[in-house]
Order: C-alpha cells, then structure tokens, then sequence
C-alpha cells in the first residue's frame, strides 16, 4: 500500500485497513417460533423399488414415514435415501426422510448478515442456514430486518422446538459506511470516499480460528483437517466456538448393493472438535466419523475441501 | 501483550489484537447453482493468507414441497507474481434429494425442484 492505515498481526495478516470494511456483529438471530410443515403433514408420496419390482407408499398422518420398514429397512427420522438407478431400464427412485422442520429467525443487520451458528446440544441437535431473505421491514436502526430459515435437525421425533432454542446464530454484516456516534474516544479508520471502515463502537467479527477439511470419497481414510493453530491450543480455548453454518455435503451409509441396494444419505447434525485439528461430525446419537477414530459411514457426496471459519460466541454474548 | 496494537471495548474487553490471526471476511456474492466463474482482488495484493468458504442460500420461497438438489462447489485461489488473489469456483458434487426419471411424485402436485444458490464468502489477512 503506498498510503493508509493498515494494522498487521503476529502472523503477518493484516487485521484492518482501509481497503476492507469491516464485517462487524449485528446481532444474535431471533426465533420467531414459526415453523414450516414436517413431512409428514406434506402429503408426499415416495416410491421406492425392491428387488422384485417397485411400489409407493404414502407417508402422511396416518402413515408416517417414521417406524416404517421398506424394503426390509427401517426407515429413521432425518435421512434421506437414495437408491441405486437403472433398475428395469432407467426406473429409480428417490426417498427423502426429512422430518426435520425449517424454523424461521429475525436479525436486523445492515446487509444480508453472515451467519455463524453456535450448537447447544451438538449431539442430538443441530441445523443449519438454508435461506436469508429481505423481510421487506426496517428495525431500530434503520437497517432490514432479515428473514432467516434453518433446516432443523434433531434426534428425537418432534423436538423442532427444543432444536431452534438450543441454537444460537450469531449475524454479521459489512460496516456500514455511513455509521456515525457521539464517541468521543476510539478508533474510526475510514476509505478515500469518507466511508466507515472500521469503528470502535461496533465489535468485529474476529476469526479466531479456520478448520480446512480435505475431503474424499471414503470419510474413514480420505478426509483429513488443519487448523491455523495446529495445537488446537487457540481451538480448545474458546468457550462458545461458533461455525460459519454451510451445508457441506452428505455422508452415505450404504445398505445393500447392487439393483436391490440402498443407500442412507445423511446430514450431519453438527461438527465438534475432537483434539489437535481432529473433528467429528455427528449424525443424532451416533458420531458418523472421527479422523482418529473409526466410521459409521461408508462414502461422501460434497465439496472437495471444506473451509469452517470459527468465531468464539462468548465475544459477543 | 509486550508490543504490538490492542483495541478494547468500553469494559475493557480486547475486540481486536495483533496477537489475533487477523482474518478478515473481505467478500461476500452470491452464485447461481452449477455456474462457474472467479474473481480477481488487485485491492487485496497485500494479503499473507486467504480462504473461500460458502453458505446455502434457497432461492424464491421456502416451500416444503420442493425438494433440494445442491451444487457443490470446488474453489481454488492463485495468486499471480504481484501477489494478487483469484478465486475461481466450478461445480463439484451436486447431491441432496435427486430427481430422477421415475423417482417419485408430490400428490398435491407435479414435482418441483429448488437448486440452492451458494454464497462465497473470501476471507483474507
């Protein structure tokens, strides 16, 4: 840079400048208590195909998809299934075992906020952000009031309340450049234009960590992880780590081969920390994989490497 | 603390450090399901380290009836000789709840599909 602030850390990474705007706290998400539909209140209809033909089933209050043996296998709440194709020339099908509700939250935030979600119970519940939309309304600050919808996941059948509540959703949003206060003492640091880049008033959102997970078709030797701090010192002091909330792919569980084969496709419910830069990601009760340990799942269908920035909810709190 | 920058809040709080890694979220757009594309930083020259990470983000209204069939992304950041970053993103995996010939069908109606945007979100320090 040949002119300007810019403060660089221990690490040489440049905290702030100002050729970037901060992103800054706006505040925890609420939840409305408003909740779409379970699937089973859907009225869809599933056909599923076994090794002598195929037929449909129909999941609805009076049938619901939990409990349900299908093909000899009992069908669980919170997966999906897909079978394998090419059955009979071409026929396949598709079963989605989606009990889990989408909850809807508020956030009043300068710009489509950024989200970070805090699990409270991160071993039987979870969710994550699917949809942040515009509610069309302001709120005190004059700033939108955002919609924002989270896929719940939770173990126990009916828990879509207690899922919502246990987590925490942490919003935020670039600075915004007109922000201005009767402070009389902090930092501003502010763009060529006049623009507020940076104030003190107004909390950043601090990157305490970043987890990369390296993935690969088979979770138990494929997969592997790193952390900024490769002691996982800077990891295990944080008492609230909150995750960029992402969808990153679908663990498989395979059941059978072949034309008669199913597959469980599921979504973890959250991602925890283990030790060093060691993860697991949990599907209800069950820890579908550990990189130290052994896997429940036999494949994965995702992104081919997995950026998780991490934030300490206890700053902002 | 023996040397370096600290900002603490009214209560005394550090908000910020040189002793934090220093990570900023310095982008953040959003791309339709299965585009590819990238993004060049000449602002962002200074940069030592910088990651790419995404959210989900559904299109038009959440409804239950529609089924999702997300677009994985791969992303690779380059620098050139100036150090200046970009970010190129392609599709990956595309997995969810697929649609298939003959998969299944909505009894209140004809299948619908919703192919979840995805919101890149570049972090550089």
């Amino acid at each position: 840079m040949s002119y300007g602030t810019m403060f660089k850390g221990k690490n040489n990474n440049v905290c702030f400048s100002e050729n970037a705007p901060s992103i800054v706290f706006m505040g925890k998400a609420a939840n409305t208590n408003v909740y779409g539909p379970t699937l089973n209140a859907r009225g869809f209809t599933y056909q599923y195909r076994y090794s002598s033909g195929y037929a449909s089933h129909i999941f609805d209050s009076t049938s619901p998809i939990n409990n349900q043996v299908v093909a000899g296998i009992a069908l669980a709440y919170n997966r999906e299934i897909i079978g394998d194709g090419g059955y009979g020339g071409g026929s396949s099908y598709v079963v989605r075992n989606d009990d889990g509700k989408v909850a809807k939250y508020t956030v009043e935030s300068y710009e489509k906020p950024i989200i970070f979600t805090r699990y409270g119970n991160p071993t039987v519940m979870g969710g994550l952000v699917v949809k942040i939309e515009d509610s069309g309304s302001n709120g005190p600050r004059g700033w939108n009031i955002w919609n924002v919808y989270v896929w719940l996941f939770y173990s126990t059948p009916g828990q879509w309340a207690a899922a919502a509540n246990s987590l925490e959703l942490y919003c935020f949003s670039r600075m915004d450049p007109n922000y201005t206060s009767s402070s009389t003492y902090g930092l501003v640091v502010k763009d060529a234009a006049g623009g507020t880049m940076f104030h003190s008033d107004v909390k950043p959102a601090k990157i305490q960590e970043i987890m990369q997970i390296t993935t690969g078709t088979n979770p138990a030797v494929d997969f592997s992880s790193t952390l900024l701090d490769s002691t996982g010192t800077v990891f295990s002091s944080m008492s609230k780590p909150a995750y960029l909330s992402q969808d990153w792919g679908r663990l498989v569980q395979k059941v059978g081969s072949g034309n008669n084969g199913f597959e469980y496709h599921q979504t973890p419910f959250s991602l925890s920390y283990v030790s060093g830069d060691d993860f697991a990601a949990n599907f209800g009760n069950a820890t579908l994989f550990r990189l130290t340990n052994s896997t429940a799942a036999d494949s994965f269908i995702g992104a081919p490497k997995i950026v998780f920035p991490i934030i300490d909810g206890a700053d902002y709190d | 603390m023996s040397y370096g920058f600290k900002l603490l809040d009214a209560s005394g709080n550090t908000t910020m450090s040189t002793d934090d890694f220093g990570i900023q979220i310095v982008d953040d757009f959003t791309v339709a399901s299965g585009n590819s594309g990238s993004r060049t930083y000449t602002e962002l020259a200074y940069h030592n380290t910088m990651f790419a990470t995404t959210m989900s983000d559904i299109p038009g209204t959440v409804d239950h009836k529609k089924v999702s069939s997300h677009s994985f992304l791969a992303i690779t950041i380059t620098t050139n000789s100036s150090n200046v970053p970009t970010v190129s993103w392609v599709p990956s995996n595309t997995e969810g709840c697929r649609i298939q010939n003959g998969g299944y069908y909505i009894s209140a109606g004809a299948p619908q599909q919703v192919k979840p945007d995805t919101r890149i979100i570049i972090l550089a320090g």
